[in-house]
C-alpha cells in the first residue's frame, strides 16, 4: 500500500482553466473518492466540460492543482486506472470499425502499444461489452447501432482497461430510455465494486437515485457540493421540497434549478 | 487469355507490374490512414514539397531518392515549427510549405542550364523504365512501411477514433502524427521514380477510399485497398499496352476511378434496397415532382 493508493481518484484544488484567455473555470475544489458516484451539473457554458477535460489532462491548468490517484495530472502515467468517455460528437466518425474493435482499443492503456492485442485484452474488451449489454453486437459495424448503443460502446471502450475511475462527459445526452437503464445498472455495479464514477450531465434521469454527491457549477464556480436532492433546490431552496423525498427518476431535468438559470 | 499474357511476357512490363504491385501494397497500408484521418492535403503537400530536394540532388549528381528524403524531412520539421510557433492553422501551414517548396524547386530547375530534372517525369514517373535497383528499393520500402503500419495498427486506430480518448489511454498523439508523416514520406520517396509524385498520391487515396466504401474494419480496408491497387496496376498496364496510353497515368486513373465506381455502385445498391423495401416511394416521388415542374413558368 503506497500513499498513492490511499489518495482519492480525483482531487482538484483551486483549479482555474482558461479558454482563449478567458477564465472558464475559477477556483474550483472538487474531490471524487474511491467508490463514489459524483455528478457535475450546470447549464451550458457553466464550465463543467472544461473542468472535466482539465482534470484528465486534456486542457492545461491556469491555476491550482489537479491530481489523479495522488499524482499531478501532467505527471500521471497510470492511464489504465482511468476510463474517459468524451462528448458524443467525436465517436468514431467515418472510421469503418466494429463494436469489438472500438472496445478493444480501450485496452491500449494497459501498456501493450505495439503489435497485436493479447488474449487477456480481448477478454477485457468482451467483458466491457458484456457490462454495457452489447456483447452480442461485437462483430457489427458501429454505424449500425443506435445513438444510445454507440454511447454504450464508448463506455465499454473506457471500461476495457479495467479502470478504477470512470469519467464521462454527458454520457446520457440524447440516449434512449433503454440505454439509460442499462447505464444506471452498470454504474450501480461499478460503485458497488469500489470503483468511482464521475460524470457531467444536463439531467440525470434514472441515474438520480444513484449519485452520492452532486456538484453544481455556475459561471465556472461551485455553487453546490452535496446531496443531489439539495442540489435541485439549492439556488432557490424554498420553492422545492427536498431532503426527505428521494429524487424521482426521469423527472429531474424538467424542474432542475440549473435548467431554469439559462 | 493470350491477350492478357502477351504483354506480361515482355521484361520491362514485368518489372512495371512488380513495381506497381509493391506500390499498391505500400500505398494501401499507408493511404488507408491518410484517407481515414483526413490527411489528403498534407499528403499532396508532401509529394510536391520533395521537388527542391530532387532538383538539387540531380544538379549535384547525387541519388535523387536521398534528395527527396531530405526535402521530405525539411517539410515535416518545417510543418512542426510553423504550426507550433506561428499564428496560423495546420491547414495554412501545410499550404504555405507546399507552395513555398514547390516554387523553390521550380526555380532551381529553371536556373539549371541542362534542364537536368524532367518535371513531367517527376509528376508522372516512368513505370515502364523501372530498373532492378528500383525494384529492390521499392521492396525494402514496402517491407518497412507495411511492418510499421501493422505494428502501429492499434495506436493508429485509437487515434483515428478519437484523439482525446487516445490521450487518456496514455498514447502520444503528437508522436503518432510524426510516425504517420514518416510513413507517408517513405512511401512517396520510394515510389516517385516509378509512378511519379502525382500518381503515388492517386494510389495513396484512390484504392483506400474505394475500399472504405465496402468494409467495416480498418484492417479489411487495407487488405481490399491493396487488392484494388493491384488490380488497377494489372488493368492499367494492359490498357496502356493495347491503347498506347501513358502507363503510370493509366494505372493511377484506374486507382482513382475505383473509388468513383465503388461509390456509384454502393449508391445504386442502396437505392435498389430502398426501392425493394418501399416500392411505393418511387411513384410518390414522381407524382410529387410533376406539379412542381408544371408550376414553374
Amino acid at each position: 500500500m503506497t500513499a498513492a493508493d490511499a489518495a482519492p481518484p480525483v482531487r482538484l484544488v483551486d483549479v482555474t482553466v482558461q479558454l482563449g484567455g478567458r477564465p472558464v473555470v475559477r477556483g474550483v475544489d472538487l474531490t471524487v473518492g474511491a467508490g463514489e458516484f459524483v455528478a457535475l451539473l450546470g447549464t451550458n457554458g457553466s464550465g463543467k466540460s472544461t473542468l472535466m477535460r482539465a482534470a484528465v489532462g486534456l486542457l492545461p491548468l491556469a491555476g491550482g492543482t489537479a491530481q489523479l490517484f495522488g499524482s499531478p495530472v501532467d505527471r500521471f502515467r497510470a492511464w489504465e486506472r482511468l476510463g474517459y468517455v468524451p462528448q458524443r460528437s467525436t465517436a468514431v466518425s467515418g472510421v469503418p470499425s466494429t463494436v469489438g474493435e472500438v472496445a478493444l482499443s480501450g485496452t491500449l492503456s494497459r501498456r501493450r502499444v505495439v503489435g497485436l492485442a493479447r488474449r487477456d485484452d480481448r477478454r477485457a474488451a468482451m467483458e466491457a461489452l458484456d457490462r454495457v449489454g452489447l456483447a452480442d453486437r461485437a462483430r457489427d459495424a458501429v454505424t449500425e447501432l443506435s445513438g444510445g448503443q454507440q454511447q454504450r460502446v464508448m463506455i465499454a471502450r473506457a471500461l476495457a482497461g479495467r479502470c478504477d475511475l470512470l469519467v464521462m462527459d454527458e454520457p446520457t445526452a440524447g440516449v434512449d430510455q433503454e440505454s439509460q437503464l442499462v447505464l444506471a445498472d452498470l454504474f450501480r455495479g461499478l460503485v458497488s465494486e469500489g470503483r468511482s464514477v464521475w460524470l457531467v450531465a444536463h439531467e440525470l434521469g434514472p441515474l438520480a437515485a444513484l449519485v452520492d454527491r452532486a456538484v453544481v457549477l455556475r459561471d465556472g464556480s461551485v455553487v453546490h457540493d452535496g446531496p443531489y436532492e439539495h442540489a435541485i433546490g439549492a439556488p432557490h431552496a424554498h420553492d422545492h421540497p427536498h431532503g426527505d423525498e428521494p429524487a424521482r427518476p426521469g423527472a429531474i431535468g424538467t424542474h432542475g434549478a440549473w435548467g431554469s438559470a439559462t | 487469355m493470350e491477350w492478357l499474357l502477351t504483354p506480361l511476357e515482355v521484361s520491362f512490363v514485368q518489372r512495371a507490374l512488380w513495381a506497381g504491385l509493391l506500390v499498391s501494397v505500400m500505398c494501401a497500408a499507408v493511404g488507408t490512414w491518410v484517407v481515414l484521418r483526413g490527411l489528403a492535403f498534407l499528403g499532396d503537400a508532401m509529394s510536391h514539397g520533395m521537388l527542391p530536394g530532387i532538383a538539387v540532388a540531380s544538379l549535384l549528381g547525387g541519388p535523387l531518392v536521398l534528395g527527396a528524403a531530405v526535402a521530405a524531412v525539411v517539410m515535416a520539421v518545417g510543418l512542426r515549427v510553423v504550426t507550433s510557433r506561428g499564428a496560423v492553422t495546420h491547414d495554412t501551414a501545410v499550404g504555405l510549405l507546399f507552395v513555398g517548396m514547390l516554387s523553390v524547386g521550380v526555380i532551381i530547375v529553371s536556373r539549371s542550364q541542362s534542364f537536368a530534372v524532367d518535371l513531367t517525369g517527376y509528376l508522372f514517373g516512368d513505370v515502364l523504365g523501372v530498373t532492378g535497383a528500383d525494384l529492390a528499393l521499392l521492396a525494402a520500402a514496402a517491407f518497412v512501411t507495411v511492418t510499421l503500419a501493422l505494428a502501429l495498427y492499434r495506436p493508429f486506430l485509437a487515434l483515428t477514433f478519437d484523439a482525446r480518448t487516445a490521450h487518456t489511454l496514455g498514447l502520444r498523439p503528437g508522436l503518432a502524427a510524426v510516425a504517420m508523416l514518416l510513413l507517408m514520406a517513405t512511401a512517396m520517396v520510394a515510389s516517385f521514380r516509378v509512378v511519379g509524385t502525382l500518381l503515388v498520391f492517386g494510389m495513396l487515396l484512390g484504392p483506400p477510399a474505394a475500399a472504405a466504401v465496402w468494409t467495416r474494419r480498418v484492417s479489411s480496408t487495407i487488405a481490399l485497398a491493396a487488392c484494388l491497387g493491384g488490380l488497377a496496376t494489372v488493368a492499367g498496364l494492359l490498357v496502356s499496352w493495347y491503347a498506347r496510353t501513358a502507363a503510370g497515368a493509366t494505372i493511377a486513373a484506374l486507382g482513382v476511378g475505383s473509388y468513383f465506381a465503388s461509390a456509384a455502385v454502393a449508391a445504386l445498391l442502396r437505392r435498389h434496397r430502398a426501392l425493394r423495401r418501399h416500392p411505393s416511394r418511387a411513384t410518390v416521388r414522381a407524382v410529387v415532382a410533376t406539379p412542381t415542374r408544371s408550376e414553374t413558368p
